[in-house]
This record gives structure tokens, C-alpha cells and sequence, in this order.
């Protein structure tokens, strides 16, 4: 008798009012496997995501055909698709639906193992986490409890969109190894994500995406993807490096910060300078202070001890979240039409979109490329490439180099590892 | 200091004074006891300013012992603003009618509305939600998760509305844009978070969390509150 699948999508194709997103995408996997979706941004793999638990119908209004099956029964819709998929979004923060994240985990229908949910947050690095305010988790945090919350929660088939592009280095390596482990214990993962070497000798099946058009590989290094990274190495290695003038802009001395509600100090005896020209990459762990760093220069905080002198007026942040920064109703309004910039920045297409329908990536570049037009004496900006493929990668990188030559002071928090060749500066929290 | 920073500290102060601490275990008492040490403090302070002191005393000395004491001093700034107008208003009301200046009843009305919205406040930032939401779980699953979505839903705007609030006067831009720019981040929060638990709506099951300690300490406050009411 033919084993059943934990997982089986057949001739599954979905549709917009206007266009057609995700074409005859079949696929199976077996109980345990781990599949990574990978793709450019905007080729589909959000929308796949989606359609598996039924609320691309039910939320977003398309048209599915096809079929998806859990262990040989065909669902098709989300009160069904809820008895075996947990589904962690692309913005981690709203898959937390409570105040405090240990209500998210505990408030089911199934009996949690206390114990067992604390040794597994020790373990991905947020057990002082779970009884903190939920809008004051970094986003490495958010995405690792809400990876907890998916693996204590009883679902056969885990879907996690962009699972590792706010983590640091180690809190990835933690979550590879946690996806491995529960993998190991017949837990059915699919994950995306652009980071395809994470997963290299991990994931059992890789399905490419590209224009709705799905593809399926044994090795990631086999997808196209691995050619926009190589091509994304060789742009930042060559590209043309700038040093910064004697012209102060910023000057940090000695700052510690605690938060309020907290008793121990989040940033200890931080000193540094920002030049004209500096390009200076604030790097650490999930967690360890960098956007608090960038709010405290921005005024947005005020240090705890310590000062911040700004020599000019002028400084702008863009925040994790790019909407913080735009202030006008469509990318063209935003960059003023200008065709050169939004050519770079790759939103040629999307000028005349209203920023509500922009992609979490393209609204991230749009942020970029407003900031870069304004020209201001200090940028700072924090976590500018998460969740980007290569290819938009580099359109950021070329962008803040731009403005770097042009004599802005920019200060960018970030994983992001290709920081590491344009920054003039690096800066460890 | 632009109006879009101005209105961010406040948001920012108005966020700190509801929202500061986690899943404390000044949060994990009893919703009854709670309310009914709320509601009799409002009527005591409401018809005697003097009777406040020890009902503020008690809710110092309530803060201090969970150790949430920065919550209590943000509401306190917060209800200033309020009751400092209300006693100004009188303030002029009694000198535009008898001529004189007299700092009593700008006290009176000052010391009511402050102490009064505390109450507020203190109820607010101590309900025990867990409790709360297991309660309403009998009455209607539906008005249960609203309980705890609105708790995380409002606080997460106004954490962005002052972010936001701030880098747009970074940027220079106008009032009026930014305003405009709250309303689509606002509309998106919200479909955000209706596809983040789109899915754990059908499996939503909520258990009350409880400190005997904390249910113990409200119940002395709340006889207590009960012997000032008679006394006063």
C-alpha cells in the first residue's frame, strides 16, 4: 500500500482579478521533511504559503484551482486547513496575538506542557522572553516565539514565511537546529527563505519560484537564487569604497540606556563618532540593543547616562519598518517621480502603486530610495536588506553608497553580513 | 521641537503609562476584587478630596511591592494633564465670578480628577486579562479574543503612531500627511494581525493565571477601601 503523504499540493494555480500568480505548482512531502521555498521577492512564495491554509480565498479574495491534501485528506478551507498547519506570517510580530507571548502559547485547546515550552525557549534563546509586553520584542525575538509557539502547538505541517531574516547569525544557526530537531520527531516543515545556505543539507526538498512558475531541486546551490548571491558577492566586493571626511556629524559618548520597565541596561558605555561620508554597520545579536542605539541617535529615546552631540540638523531614521518613513499615498509621490532612482532602487513597475499594495521588500527599497533623494547630513537605517533576495540587495547596498559618496553620514543596523565590505566602520553591540 | 515630535513624546508617555510592564504578578489577581476597590475608590475620592491620601497611599504601596512603580509615576504624569486643566478652569471660573483668586478649589477639583484618573489607570494596567479573557470565553469566544486582540492591537498602534509621529518630523513632514499616513498603517496593522491568527482563532482556548499573593493583597485593599468608606 502506497504510503500517505503528510503533504500533497496537485496542479495548484492561483489567481488575481488580474493576474495569474502561482501556475500548476505540485509537490509532496513526506511526514518529517523539510521543504524551503526560495525565489526573487514578488515571485509567489508568500501567496503559496497562503493558499496551502485556505486564506488566499478567504482573506485576500483569489481564485484557487487544484488540490491540497494533508495525509490523504483533501481541505479546502481554513477550519479544516487549522487541525494540521501552524502558519507563522512574514512580519513576526503579528502572528502574536496577545499582550504577552505566554498567552499566545498557553490560551489552546491542547494541553501545554509547561515545562516542555520552557526548556524549548531556553533553547531558542527567548525563555525571559514569554512573559515580557509583546510590543517590546525585537524582531529576532517575535520570530523565535513564534516558531516556539508553532512547535508546541500540536500542528503536523508547519509553514514559516521569511524564517530567519531578522536572526543574527547564531539565533539562526538555533533555529535551523530546532527545525531539524522537530523535523526529527515527524514534524512536516516548510519554510522560505532566501538564506539557501542555512538550509543547505537540512531541507530534504527545495522548490524554486519564479513568476508563479515553481521548480523543484535537491540542492539549493542548483536554484538560480544561487546565482543573484554570487552576483551579489562579486557587486559588493568591487564595489568603489569611500572614506569619510574630518566633518563631525554625530558624537556619541559613553551612553547607557535602560528601557523603563527594565532594571538591567540594554546599551553599557557606547562611544562612538559619525563622520561625513562614514558608512558606520551596528552589528549583534537579536535582541542586543541596535535599533535602541539608532532611536537614541535619532532623539527618538534619550540615553540613561551618556550623550549624544548631532553637529547638524537633518538626521532621519528609517525604521525596521519602512512605512514609519513614507509619508505620501503611491511610490512615485514618494521619490517624486523621479525615474533614475526608482530604476535603481528597481520600482520602475511600481510607481503609480499605492503604498498599501507595495511588498514588504519594495516598500523597504521605496524607504531607501525617499531617503536617498531628500540627501540628509545623517541617515540611519535599520535592517535595510531583511527579508530581501540578492538582487534587491544590491540595489539597497548601491544606493547607500550613493549617498556615502554624496557626503551623507549614514548608520546602519543590521545582520546582514554584506554590510561587513562598504562600512567604513563596524560597530558591535 | 515640531508638532509630529510633541505629539510623539505624548503618545510615547500615553503608551508608558498603560502598556510598560509584561505578565507582572501585579497582573494576576482577581477582576472582581480589582473592580470593586476601583469603583469604591472613584466614589470616595469623588466626594472627599481629603479620603485620596489613603487610597493613594494604598495604591503607592500596591506598586511598590509588585515592583511596577514607573507605571504609576507615567499615569500620574498622564492624569496631570487632564486634572491640572480641570483646576485651571476653575481657577478662572472663581476669579471671572467673586473677583478672587482662591487655590482651594483649584486643589479640590485638581486633587478628584488626579487621583481619580490613577484609578483609572491602575485598573487598566493591573487587570488580570488572562482572567478576563476566560471569563467573557463563557459569555462568547468571539468577545474573548476581542478582549486580549484589543489589549495587543492598541498597543502596538500606538507604539508605531509615535514612532512614526517622530521620524516623519525628522523628515519635515507636515502634520496632516502623517496623520494620513496613521490611518493606512493602522487599516494594515490590522490585516496583518487577521492573518497572523487567522488560524489559532479555532483553536483559541483561554486558562486564568493567578498569584495568591496578589489576589491576597487585593483583598486587603478592598476591605480597606470599605472601612475608609464608612469612616469618610
Amino acid at each position: 500500500m502506497r504510503e500517505l503523504k503528510a503533504l500533497e499540493v496537485r496542479n495548484l494555480s492561483v489567481y488575481s482579478s488580474t493576474k495569474e500568480i502561482l501556475r500548476n505548482v505540485n509537490f509532496s512531502l513526506g511526514s518529517g521533511e523539510i521543504l524551503l521555498v526560495t525565489g526573487r521577492s514578488g515571485s509567489g512564495k508568500t501567496t503559496l504559503l497562503r493558499s496551502l491554509i485556505g486564506i488566499a480565498r478567504e482573506l485576500y479574495g483569489l481564485s484557487l484551482s487544484g488540490s491540497v491534501s494533508v495525509y490523504g485528506n483533501k481541505i479546502s478551507n481554513s477550519y479544516e486547513t487549522s487541525k494540521y498547519f501552524y502558519y507563522v506570517p512574514q512580519e513576526p510580530w503579528y502572528s502574536i496575538s496577545f499582550p504577552y507571548p505566554a498567552m499566545d502559547i498557553l490560551f489552546k485547546s491542547i494541553d501545554v506542557d509547561a515545562k516542555a515550552v520552557e526548556e524549548m525557549a531556553k533553547r531558542l534563546g527567548v525563555g525571559h522572553k514569554l512573559f515580557d509586553s509583546s510590543i517590546n520584542l525585537s524582531a529576532g525575538e517575535a520570530q523565535r516565539i513564534a516558531f516556539l509557539e508553532a512547535l508546541t502547538s500540536n500542528a503536523k505541517i508547519i509553514l514559516i514565511d521569511e524564517i530567519t531574516s531578522y536572526l543574527d547569525r547564531e539565533s539562526r544557526r538555533q533555529v535551523v537546529e530546532a527545525v531539524k530537531l522537530a523535523s526529527e520527531y515527524g514534524e512536516t516543515i516548510v519554510v522560505v527563505d532566501h538564506d539557501i545556505f542555512s538550509w543547505r543539507g537540512i531541507a530534504n526538498k527545495i522548490l524554486y519560484i519564479e513568476k508563479g512558475i515553481a521548480t523543484m531541486f535537491d540542492d539549493p546551490v542548483d536554484t538560480p537564487i544561487y546565482e543573484d548571491f554570487k552576483a551579489l558577492e562579486y557587486t559588493i566586493k568591487n564595489i568603489e569604497r569611500f572614506d569619510a571626511s574630518t566633518e563631525k556629524v554625530i558624537e556619541v559618548d559613553n551612553i547607557w540606556f535602560k528601557y523603563p520597565d527594565s532594571k538591567e541596561y540594554i546599551l553599557k558605555g557606547i562611544s562612538f563618532d559619525v563622520f561625513s561620508g562614514d558608512l558606520v554597520w551596528v552589528r549583534g545579536g537579536s535582541g542586543r540593543g541596535k535599533s535602541t542605539l539608532l532611536k537614541i541617535l535619532a532623539g527618538i529615546l534619550k540615553p540613561s547616562r551618556g550623550s549624544v552631540k548631532r553637529f547638524v540638523r537633518g538626521v532621519q531614521l528609517v525604521s525596521e519598518n519602512p512605512l514609519h518613513y513614507i509619508s505620501n499615498p503611491t511610490a512615485g509621490d514618494e521619490i517624486g517621480w523621479n525615474k533614475e532612482i526608482a530604476k535603481i532602487a528597481g520600482l520602475e513597475d511600481a510607481l503609480n502603486t499605492p503604498i498599501a499594495f507595495l511588498s514588504s521588500g519594495e516598500r523597504r527599497r521605496l524607504a531607501i530610495a525617499s531617503a536617498f533623494i531628500r540627501q540628509p547630513k545623517a541617515l540611519l537605517i535599520d535592517e535595510p536588506t531583511v527579508g530581501l533576495d540578492p538582487w534587491n540587495s544590491i540595489a539597497v547596498i548601491k544606493l547607500l553608497t550613493m549617498l556615502q559618496q554624496r557626503g551623507s553620514a549614514i548608520v546602519v543596523a543590521s545582520h546582514g553580513e554584506e554590510l561587513g565590505y562598504i562600512a567604513t566602520k563596524t560597530l558591535v553591540v | 521641537m515640531s508638532i509630529s515630535k510633541a505629539f510623539s513624546k505624548l503618545v510615547l508617555l500615553v503608551l508608558r503609562s498603560l502598556f510598560l510592564y509584561g505578565f507582572t504578578d501585579a497582573r494576576r489577581g482577581s477582576t472582581i476584587l480589582h473592580l470593586v476597590f476601583a469603583v469604591l475608590s472613584l466614589y470616595i475620592v469623588v466626594h472627599s478630596p481629603l479620603a485620596s491620601i489613603p487610597i493613594f497611599s494604598m495604591l503607592i504601596a500596591f506598586y511598590m511591592v509588585f515592583g511596577i512603580g514607573s507605571s504609576l509615576l507615567y499615569s500620574a504624569l498622564v492624569s496631570s494633564i487632564p486634572a491640572t486643566w480641570m483646576g485651571l478652569t476653575n481657577l478662572l471660573y472663581t476669579w471671572i465670578n467673586r473677583g478672587i483668586i482662591l487655590l482651594t478649589p483649584f486643589l479640590d477639583v485638581f486633587i478628584r480628577a488626579e487621583i481619580g484618573s490613577i484609578i483609572v489607570f491602575s485598573l487598566m494596567q493591573n487587570i488580570n486579562i488572562a482572567e478576563l479573557c476566560y471569563l467573557s470565553y463563557r459569555i462568547s469566544k468571539t468577545f474573548s479574543l476581542a478582549i486580549g486582540y484589543f489589549w495587543r492591537i492598541s498597543s502596538q498602534i500606538l507604539k508605531e503612531s509615535s514612532e512614526m509621529l517622530y521620524v516623519h518630523g525628522l523628515k519635515g513632514e507636515s502634520s496632516w500627511k502623517t496623520l494620513a499616513m496613521l490611518f493606512v498603517r493602522g487599516d494594515e496593522i490590522v490585516d496583518q494581525f487577521t492573518e497572523g491568527v487567522y488560524l489559532k482563532q479555532f483553536s483559541y482556548m483561554p486558562k486564568p493565571i493567578y498569584s495568591r499573593k496578589t489576589v491576597l493583597v487585593q483583598l486587603l485593599m478592598a476591605i480597606s477601601v470599605l472601612v475608609i468608606a464608612f469612616l469618610f
